[in-house]
C-alpha cells in the first residue's frame, strides 16, 4: 500500500477537484467518500486535505462559502471554479497518460503468463 | 469529549498565524474531526478508541501553517494597502473643497482654485492607481497572469499620464490669461514632465 498512497498523495489536487466536480462540498464529506470509495482503505488526514483546499483557492481553482443550514455544525463548503473544471481536464489528462507510461516500463507480462 | 478534541486542536493551532483564515480552518478541522468522532461511535468504537483514530486522522498540520503564512503575505497587505490609500484619496478631495470654499469669499479666488484644482487632479491620479490595484481574488504567478500584469500596469500609466498632461493645459491657458505672465508659466509643462518622472518610478516601471 506504500506505493498506492504516494501515488494518491501525489494526486490530491486532481482527487479533489474530482470530488467537487458533481456538486459542493465540505471537508468531511469529501474525505468520507474517498474513504467508502476506497474501502475504507485510504483517506486524506485533515493537514492535507486543508493544504490542499488553501492552495487550490489561492490558484482560483475553487472558492469557499460557509454553509447555512446546520445550526449546531457550521460547515464550510467548497465549490468548483470555471478555470477549476479546465485544469481538472488538464490533469485528469496528465494522469492518463502517466499512467499508460508506467503501464508500459513495469509489466513484463509475469504475472499473466504465471511465471 | 467535543472539549477535549476542541483543547487538543486549540493546542495544535497555538503555532498558527493568527490570522482570521487560520481560525476558520481550525474550526473546520474541528467539526470534521467531531464528525469523525460522532461517526466512529455510531459504528460501535468505543469512546478513547474514537478519539484516538480522530487525533490520528489529523496529520502534520505544518505544512498548512506555511500555505496560510502565505495567503497572509499579499492578502492582508495589498487589501490594507487600498484600504489606507481609499482615505488618503477621500482625504484628498475633502482638503480641496477648503481653496474651493476660500476661493469664494476670499480676494485670491485663482489661488485658490488651482490649489482645489491640483488637489482634485492628485486624487483622481492617486484614484486610478488605486482602483487599478484593486486586490482581486487570485494571485497567480503563473506567465500569462504576470503578462496581463504588466499589461495592465502599462494601461495605467498611459490614463494617468493623458489626464495630467490635459490638467496641465488646462492649467496653462487659465492661469497665462489671468496673470499675463506668459514667460513664466510655460514652466508648468517642465513641472507636467518631472511629475511624469516620478508617476512613472512611483508605478514601477520606466517608459518605453
Amino acid at each position: 500500500m506504500i506505493i498506492a498512497s504516494d501515488l494518491i498523495r501525489g494526486n490530491t489536487d486532481t482527487i479533489i477537484l474530482a470530488s467537487l466536480m458533481m456538486k459542493d462540498s465540505y471537508g468531511y464529506e469529501i474525505n468520507k467518500n474517498i474513504s467508502t470509495k476506497t474501502d475504507g482503505k485510504y483517506e486524506f488526514k485533515e493537514a492535507t486535505l486543508y493544504t490542499a483546499f488553501k492552495r487550490l483557492e489561492e490558484a482560483g481553482f475553487i472558492t469557499s462559502y460557509w454553509g447555512e443550514q446546520n445550526v449546531t455544525a457550521r460547515r464550510r463548503y467548497y465549490s468548483i471554479t470555471q478555470r477549476g473544471k479546465e485544469e481538472y481536464l488538464k490533469l485528469l489528462n496528465d494522469w492518463k497518460n502517466a499512467k499508460n507510461m508506467i503501464e508500459k516500463l513495469i509489466d513484463t507480462g509475469v504475472m499473466e503468463n504465471g511465471q | 469529549m467535543d472539549n477535549k478534541l476542541k483543547a487538543y486542536v486549540d493546542n495544535l493551532f497555538k503555532d498558527a498565524p493568527a490570522t482570521a483564515k487560520a481560525y476558520e480552518v481550525k474550526e473546520e478541522i474541528l467539526q470534521n474531526l467531531k464528525d469523525k468522532y460522532n461517526d466512529l461511535i455510531t459504528e460501535g468504537k468505543s469512546k478513547d478508541e474514537a478519539y484516538k483514530i480522530a487525533l490520528e486522522s489529523i496529520g502534520d498540520l505544518s505544512e498548512l501553517f506555511a500555505e496560510l503564512e502565505k495567503g497572509i503575505g499579499h492578502d492582508d497587505s495589498k487589501q490594507q494597502k487600498y484600504l489606507a490609500l481609499k482615505a488618503v484619496i477621500a482625504m484628498v478631495f475633502v482638503l480641496a473643497a477648503v481653496p474651493l470654499v476660500m476661493a469664494l469669499s476670499y480676494k485670491n479666488v485663482l489661488m485658490n482654485i488651482m490649489i482645489a484644482v491640483i488637489l482634485i487632479a492628485i486624487g483622481i491620479i492617486l484614484a486610478i492607481y488605486n482602483n487599478a490595484n484593486k486586490p482581486g481574488y487570485t494571485q497567480n504567478s503563473s506567465q500569462t497572469n504576470r503578462m496581463a500584469e504588466i499589461e495592465r500596469k502599462r494601461s495605467i500609466r498611459k490614463s494617468v499620464s493623458g489626464f495630467l498632461w490635459l490638467i496641465t493645459v488646462i492649467m496653462y491657458f487659465i492661469v497665462s490669461f489671468q496673470t499675463h505672465a506668459w514667460h513664466l508659466t510655460w514652466l508648468m509643462f517642465l513641472l507636467a514632465a518631472a511629475i511624469e518622472c516620478i508617476l512613472n518610478i512611483w508605478l514601477g516601471q520606466a517608459k518605453k
